[in-house]
């Protein structure tokens, strides 16, 4: 175990060059601030802490600390935008509308008397740990603090679109919200989602994030919930939900959030006939304790984490000592679910002082097994190898 | 247009701020140690990226045409090379990066010497969440309470339209349409007030700045 005060011992000691070497993403994503008031009630510490990767528009990571609980509390749950929120307005509505009989236009408000749903799912950004991603590639350079678990209450989408009447030719709902781009030559934050997972009943217009009102930041007054797949789906301040045949055109659907139909060697430029549109994540597990570059005493160990897939409920999380050489099962704590993370727990026994590496890696129940190494692709999405952190036992 | 003519006009421009929380200089607080390795490694750079050229301090370009969208840190943390680079400036440029002619080489030049690949780690700072929460929360009036629309209309189109767009959705400047810093007057103000990227300072009355503010509230 390693306690707080050792770790804040240790990163208050160490040199930058060291920590820069030793521990150069446990830092990013795991780092507790040593200097916090933490007195009076208020929170402190790595309690009130976000790793900050963009001020305006926000881009803000997890701490890896917080990898380890069912739930992420929303002041330190990761956020992410292209463009940042437009301005608070609780009566900002969302129009049903297109290929539909009877086109909706509803506020929060308009909501009630719906039946109500509430679902726990992992929201994950699309370029999670993308700085591990070698060669590197443009983009927010994520360690793995771009995700984080929350229950989510709402509407399902599905009984919105029932209520307008969706013709039965259509194919997707384009979906976009409030946030305009910051010039009219950047285009347009819109994505499609096939009409099949739009009217999947997990999908949500929600309302609340756990048990609060969404907060501006989380998309108030409604964001769109769809579990399994990546953020880039789940549309922050809704305002459309536009019934069409087709795919929507324009760069966030037809250019950005593509992945290679095959693997492609690391570096090159991937024809736009090999790339298709993202959808769900793949399977992963992240270590949230101990840290990267850590320290901890002689004796008993326990790693923790969490595991989860966009494609099935996880099945097991294994933890190797020996680099991969031999796994051991570790425990799942919790529900397991499609789109949905489980706690994962390991003990074990460390006799002598020695540099100790852990490996961890998750199955799903479709048998999708976490890679030891990542697919490269040209905008570093879905990386989810075995995660690898070491500490010193002392 | 000419990087001159752009100045002089910026000069009669409104506010390029998309956040409040932009309006303080970023660098200013991120983590020491953060810092000073960037310094070291921006200094460098900025001289070989400069190097037999004459006029604006590639770092100034920086300023002055990518961060009225975006903070530092988002060119800051990338490890591009030079090709990687080109795509991102060409991409930025369609986009409406307002950069003259020429300046996307030096831009480039500037970017792949400090920020490519063997440009060591990015250390991104830990930032106090609550700090990042209350960044977007509307704030209260003050003096720049009981605007009248009417006027801010005609301020609006006489001093901010050129560049923010005759319907302030953006056109060198950025949209101001639909923006929480339109409930934090004092932030507004202030930007407006001190310029930012390629506005230069405004001087206006409190009134003027209730005024404008109030007519943009009025606008979706």
């Amino acid at each position: 175990m390693i306690s707080r005060l050792d770790r804040r011992a240790f990163l208050q000691t160490a040199s930058l060059a060291f920590i820069a070497s030793l521990a150069r993403r446990a830092w990013a994503d795991g780092g507790t601030p040593t200097t916090t008031a933490g007195d009076g009630g208020a929170l402190s510490g790595a309690e009130d802490a976000f790793v900050r990767f963009g001020s305006a528009p926000q881009q803000l990571a997890t701490p890896l600390s917080f990898m380890e609980r069912p739930i992420t509390p929303t002041r330190v749950f990761f956020v992410r935008s292209h463009f940042g929120p437009p301005a608070l307005d609780p009566a900002r509505k969302v129009a049903i509308t297109g290929m539909v009989k009877s086109p909706l236009t509803l506020s929060v408000a308009d909501l009630k008397g719906l039946p109500e749903v509430t679902i726990t799912a992992v929201l994950q950004c699309a370029g999670n740990s993308r700085s591990f991603i070698e060669p590197r590639v443009p983009g927010v350079q994520w360690s793995h603090g771009a995700m984080g678990q929350a229950t989510f209450t709402g509407v399902r989408l599905k009984d919105l679109l029932e209520k307008a009447g969706v013709d039965t030719k259509a194919g997707f709902v384009r979906v976009s919200g409030g946030d305009l781009p910051p010039k009219p030559t950047v285009p347009a934050f819109i994505r499609s989602i096939p009409l099949a997972r739009a009217m999947d009943p997990t999908t949500l217009v929600a309302t609340r994030m756990n048990g609060e009102p969404l907060t501006l930041a989380h998309g108030a007054p409604l964001r769109l919930i769809v579990p399994g797949w990546a953020g880039d789906h789940w549309i922050k301040w809704l305002t459309t939900v536009n019934v069409q045949k087709d795919e929507a055109d324009g760069f966030y659907m037809q250019t950005a959030y593509k992945f290679p139909t095959e693997p492609v060697p690391p570096g090159q430029p991937v024809p736009p006939e090999k790339m298709k549109s993202l959808t769900t994540f793949p399977v992963k597990s992240i270590i949230g304790r101990p840290a990267d570059g850590g320290r901890a005493a002689v004796g008993a160990q326990e790693i923790v984490g969490i595991a989860f897939s966009g494609d099935a409920a996880i099945a097991k999380v294994e933890v190797s000592l020996d680099d991969g050489k031999t796994w051991k099962p570790a425990a799942l704590e919790g529900e397991g679910g499609v789109g949905r993370w489980q706690v994962f727990r390991y003990r074990f026994e460390q006799k002598a002082a020695a540099r100790v590496t852990a490996l961890a890696r998750a199955t799903d129940r479709k048998n999708n097994a976490q890679p030891e190494k990542a697919v490269w692709n040209p905008s570093g999405y879905h990386w989810n190898a075995w995660h690898r952190v070491s500490w010193e036992v002392a | 247009m000419s990087a001159r003519l752009l100045r002089s006009l910026s000069s009669l421009v409104l506010v390029a701020a998309l956040d409040a929380s932009l309006v303080g200089c970023p660098k200013t607080d991120v983590a020491p140690s953060q810092d000073a390795g960037v310094a070291a490694v921006s200094e460098a750079g900025a001289q070989s990226a400069n190097a037999g050229t004459s006029g604006i301090d590639p770092k100034e370009l920086v300023a002055k045409d990518c961060l009225s969208c975006h903070t530092d840190e988002m060119l800051m943390q990338q490890r591009l090379t030079e090709a990687q680079w080109t795509a991102v400036v060409k991409k930025m440029t369609t986009w409406g990066a307002p950069l003259d002619p020429g300046d996307d080489t030096k831009l480039v030049a500037y970017l792949s010497a400090n920020y490519g690949p063997d440009a060591g780690p990015f250390i991104p700072p830990s930032t106090p969440a609550s700090e990042m929460a209350v960044a977007l929360d509307p704030l209260p009036d003050g003096p720049y309470a009981g605007g009248d629309p009417v006027k801010g209309k005609l301020l609006f189109e006489e001093k901010c339209g050129t560049c923010h767009g005759a319907n302030a959705k953006g056109l060198i400047g950025v949209n101001l349409v639909d923006r929480p810093i339109l409930y934090r007057a004092p932030d507004f103000a202030r930007t407006v007030a001190k310029g930012r990227g390629r506005m230069l300072p405004l001087q206006i009355t409190d009134t003027e700045q209730a005024s404008v503010i109030a007519y943009l509230r009025t606008l979706h």
